[in-house]
């Protein structure tokens, strides 16, 4: 059973769907993810299955440039997950 | 119980003091000094005798005052009974619209007749007024089977009554006796800004009836169709294994019951006599409603099935309300229109559960050609 968070149900006209959440990646040399943590655990990334760059918004100004790298990814337990690294923050997301 | 005094304690629904013990009603040899809303403690304290007390039946008095109403519905068709306080004592208080009977009955005295036949077997007392409240301190003033009507100046009439006809709660009427108002007489004196500035909208109400003031409307009570049937079980039971059985069959007897034939009912009323305790109730208002006993049914069992019954019971009464005029039920031919249908009434369902907009959410396309993954899709609230 789902244990009751205590928040109140409400509902806000839109809601965005896959919206990207942080996360700590660790790099090989190459830049590349070795490892990334999830739910505060340490998952080994094995394979990199696919990878492309997005480079969208540029017209919007520096700060407002949209300029990600990413990376489908297969981890130790056998999950997929889609990495990407922010280049204009210099941050990991998961998608 | 006939040479014993008797009080009929209840909980008091007032918001001064609610859930505590006090006195709905008591036997005439307590004498006057008890009063409805009083504090069991208090009314014990009075008697000083071995008083018997009794828990209420308000199913029995609800169904006894409705067929009074019946009996005086027959002779007069504005009958509005006093639901204000129904839920603690005012069964057995109706008001009754009595312009224009003259011309059927002939004067007053000959209405209050008429009026007092429809309700011989119990003791009627009745009051003409101009108003509500002008009506009912006349009922009270007059004697068993006979009618009072005031005439005249109503203040001269109001001046020597106790304060405690008025009605509000028990607290509010030992305050009024310390500051030395003891008659409407008492209060009528004071202006109408004193009483208020001292009990806020209570004192308004006070000195407005003090001065036999009393705008509110005679509404007459809209007539419900309704089936019931009755069932005793030969041992008090509170096993669902013949309660359950016991629901059915009293389904059965009132689908087939000529009133509900080919017509679906909204609500199920139970009520069953518990073995020494008060009587137990429960109502079942149907998601839809039910046209046949399966389906009523299933919505009784599901409502009984979280619910401890208060204690073995020894019968029970279930009563179908709320009949449509509907002989059938319109289904669509379009099976998405009768989804969205089904879909839009499980919202409201849940609003009304939740007390706001179910977090009900669809997906949908938003910018499905963008590069940017979180930009293609949405969710937004459901509106079927």
């Amino acid at each position: 059973m789902v244990p009751n968070s205590g928040t109140k149900a409400r509902a806000s006209a839109i809601k965005p769907l896959n919206a990207p959440t942080q996360v700590t990646v660790n790099t090989d040399e190459r830049g590349m993810p070795s490892s990334v943590s999830i739910g505060g655990k340490v998952n080994e990334v094995v394979t990199i299955e696919d990878m492309w760059k997005i480079n969208d918004e540029w017209w919007r100004g520096p700060d407002k440039e949209i300029e990600r790298v990413y990376f489908h990814t297969r981890l130790s337990d056998g999950r997929p997950v889609t990495l990407f690294h922010d280049l204009a923050v210099d941050n990991w997301f998961r998608q | 119980m006939v040479d014993r005094p008797t009080i009929i304690v209840g909980e008091n629904n007032t918001n001064a003091s609610k859930g505590a013990q006090s006195v709905l009603d008591w036997s005439p040899e307590l004498g006057p000094k008890m009063i409805r809303g009083m504090p069991l403690s208090e009314a014990l304290a009075i008697a000083r005798k071995d008083v018997l007390l009794l828990e209420p039946d308000m199913p029995l008095y609800g169904r006894t005052f409705g067929e009074v109403l019946v009996g005086l519905e027959a002779r007069c068709p504005d009958v509005e009974p006093d639901t204000e306080r129904a839920g603690s004592y005012g069964f057995g208080r109706a008001y009754i619209g009595i312009w224009g009977l003259d011309r059927l009955y002939g004067d007053d005295a000959h209405v209050v007749r008429a009026l007092s036949n429809a309700v011989s077997q119990f003791d009627a007392r009745i009051g003409v007024g101009e108003n509500k409240w002008l009506a009912y301190v006349a009922a009270s003033a007059s004697s068993s089977g006979r009618g009072l009507k005031i005439t005249g100046e109503p203040g001269r009439f109001l001046m020597k009554l106790p304060v405690e006809l008025l009605p509000v709660d028990f607290k509010l009427t030992t305050r009024l006796h310390g500051f030395g108002l003891h008659t409407m007489g008492d209060i009528a004196a004071l202006p109408p800004g004193a009483m208020q500035a001292q009990f806020g909208n209570d004192g308004t109400l006070m000195s407005d009836l003090s001065n036999g003031i009393d705008h509110r409307p005679l509404v007459a009570r809209r007539t419900e169709e309704a089936v019931s049937e009755y069932l005793e079980f030969p041992d008090a039971t509170v096993s669902m294994a013949a309660i359950l059985p016991a629901i059915e069959s009293l389904l059965s007897r009132a689908y087939a019951h000529p009133q509900l034939a080919r017509r679906y009912a909204r609500e199920a009323k139970l009520e069953a006599t518990v073995l020494r305790r008060p009587p137990w109730t429960m109502r079942v208002a149907f998601k839809e409603p039910a046209g046949s006993r399966t389906k009523a049914l299933f919505s009784i069992k599901a409502k009984l099935h979280d619910l401890a019954l208060p204690g073995p019971i020894e019968d029970i009464r279930l009563t179908l309300s709320g009949l449509t005029g509907e002989a059938g039920r319109q289904e669509s031919l379009w099976m998405e229109v009768r989804r969205d249908q089904k879909l839009q009434e499980a919202v409201n369902q849940l609003e009304v559960r939740l007390g706001t907009t179910p977090p009900v959410y669809q997906v949908r396309e938003v910018e499905p050609w963008s590069r940017i993954p979180e930009r293609r899709h949405a969710l937004v609230q459901l509106s079927p």
